[in-house]
């Protein structure tokens, strides 16, 4: 596809641009952030438009480029719909960005609510779920990197993988969380437009009804209204995203930095903006047969149906498109998993005395590491982490009643929150092994809560709000 | 039991129309605070 559609001149000129942008861009907006607060969390005054673009930027993976559209293709029209409802994460998780920012107004991250709430025990297990999550999603974002680069613009894998994490890594390194939601916002409105720009002239070049047509004379399955894996695949993947956001720090580190009260309607926003882009992206998929394209490989349906239907333009735009969604969320993870590394690790646990300049310090020292990491697992195994990232479903999964007791219930206690995530996490895995990957996180996640709310039920203790105000409690 | 063309439909075009309409509210968001001052 590269070969007849981009020049290599072209699909690098492309690549060296989109990366020197977003660097210069970084590092232009990074130039006034002096301390810690500004530089983690953009000084706690995000508004409307940067909160809820860098929130929808970031739930736009590659996954939602590419793995929608094949979705779309082997699970039909509910494929789209169960894609559409990862959005319902961003919505529930708008009145807890509410909650988190009265109860925490001084918070820094997910592992401080956890540590204050639950005490040490429970920490421990959410940060080993919390940063293996984060590392799986920044690695496989970085092998996807590196094999999208490679299929669309045949620039060499370890070749591609390489610019996009050090992008990435440089200018998060230089201008922190508002390099991070300042490029977020540009990334959205990239990836939109060309989403809405591909769907347009699909429907410009083709009548609905005929696409329709071809569909249910070729592969009526994926018009059946009841598709047991598909409808499964519904549930499994709404709690697959629930779970991915009200745990981990890519979230909660927006909530800390939208302005205070934005940050539901930030979310709310975002919830609303991110539900159609599977949809439009399936349908792109679904018009596959209507154009006579071949599907030689499903997570590809995208790229080809683009370049069948606009030519170089298409191979172009799908190019800018899948860069940006990797690097949105690849520099979100950074922030956010440097963030935790050295506000919960190394401030709470190693040196309580830290400044805030030293702090920082650990957090830009995180952010290199992070990439170094990943480049190092990215380069020696290029297999797609897709697999991996469903198998850390059930782990996410099992943190999402834990999290909801915590923020909602007085009486939800450390034990039944300790409970509810291992025996979430160890059921839903069993699930994953003897059941499948459609169901794990779905079954991980309800066990979770017969397990938390059951311990919480029966417990006598009441949790002081108060404690959760850090400044408060310090006297700081 | 097949979707019906009509739910085909509507489910595309109110795709298109949602993003399209997001893309206008980012932007106009952008703009309205950019004026005001409060982007962040």
């Amino acid at each position: 596809m590269s070969n007849s559609y981009m020049t290599p001149t072209v699909a690098w000129s492309i690549l060296i641009g989109l990366s020197l942008l977003w660097v210069a861009i970084g590092i232009w907006l990074g130039r006034k952030t002096k301390d810690l607060e500004s530089y983690a969390l953009c000084g706690r005054n995000v508004g409307l438009a940067f909160g809820a673009a860098t929130a929808v930027a970031t739930w736009i993976t590659s996954n939602t480029t590419l793995l929608a559209p094949q979705f779309a293709i082997q699970l039909g029209i509910w494929g789209m719909i169960a894609y559409s409802s990862a959005s319902f994460g961003l919505f529930l998780f708008a009145p807890l960005a509410k909650r988190i920012q009265k109860l925490m107004p001084h918070g820094f991250t997910s592992g401080d609510f956890i540590r204050i709430r639950y005490g040490r025990a429970v920490w421990v297990l959410f940060m080993l779920i919390s940063v293996f999550y984060a590392l799986t999603w920044l690695i496989s974002m970085g092998m996807a990197g590196g094999l999208l680069l490679k299929a669309v613009a045949n620039i060499p894998y370890f070749t591609g993988m390489t610019i996009i994490l050090s992008t990435c890594v440089l200018y998060t390194l230089f201008g922190g969380m508002k390099a991070v939601i300042g490029t977020d916002f540009i990334q959205s409105l990239i990836i939109l437009i060309g989403v809405f720009a591909i769907g347009l002239v699909l429907i410009e070049r083709f009548e609905l009804e005929s696409i329709y047509q071809d569909i249910s004379e070729n592969k009526p399955a994926l018009l059946w209204v009841l598709l047991p894996a598909s409808v499964m695949a519904i549930f499994n993947n709404l709690m697959f995203g629930i779970g991915e956001i009200f745990h981990s720090n890519v979230w909660w580190s927006r909530a800390f930095a939208i302005r205070k009260g934005l940050g539901q309607w930030a979310y709310g926003l975002a919830g609303l903006f991110w539900i159609p882009v599977p949809i439009a992206a399936g349908f792109i998929a679904l018009s596959s047969g209507v154009l006579g394209v071949n599907v030689t490989s499903p997570d590809m349906v995208g790229p080809l149906v683009s370049v069948a239907m606009l030519g170089k333009a298409g191979a172009i735009l799908i190019f800018i498109i899948v860069f940006c969604s990797l690097a949105s969320s690849i520099d979100s993870l950074l922030a956010a998993t440097s963030d935790l590394i050295a506000n919960d690790i190394y401030r709470k646990s190693l040196k309580p005395a830290a400044t805030d300049v030293e702090v920082r310090k650990a957090m830009s020292i995180s952010i290199v590491l992070l990439g170094i990491i990943s480049w190092t697992i990215c380069s020696v195994n290029k297999s797609n982490l897709a697999e991996l990232l469903f198998f850390a479903g059930p782990l996410v999964g099992s943190t999402i009643w834990p999290i909801l007791a915590g923020l909602y219930w007085k009486r939800a206690t450390a034990r039944g929150a300790m409970i509810g995530m291992l025996s979430g996490s160890i059921v839903g895995l069993l699930a994953y092994f003897q059941i499948g990957w459609f169901v794990a996180s779905l079954i991980g996640t309800v066990m979770s809560m017969i397990a938390t709310v059951t311990v919480t039920a029966v417990s006598k203790t009441e949790f002081n709000w108060q404690r959760l105000n850090e400044s408060q409690v310090t006297g700081e | 039991m097949l979707f019906s063309v009509e739910f085909w439909q509507l489910l595309v075009v109110s795709a298109l129309v949602v993003t399209g309409a997001t893309i206008i509210t980012l932007l106009v968001l952008f703009i309205v605070e950019f004026k005001r001052g409060t982007l962040w």
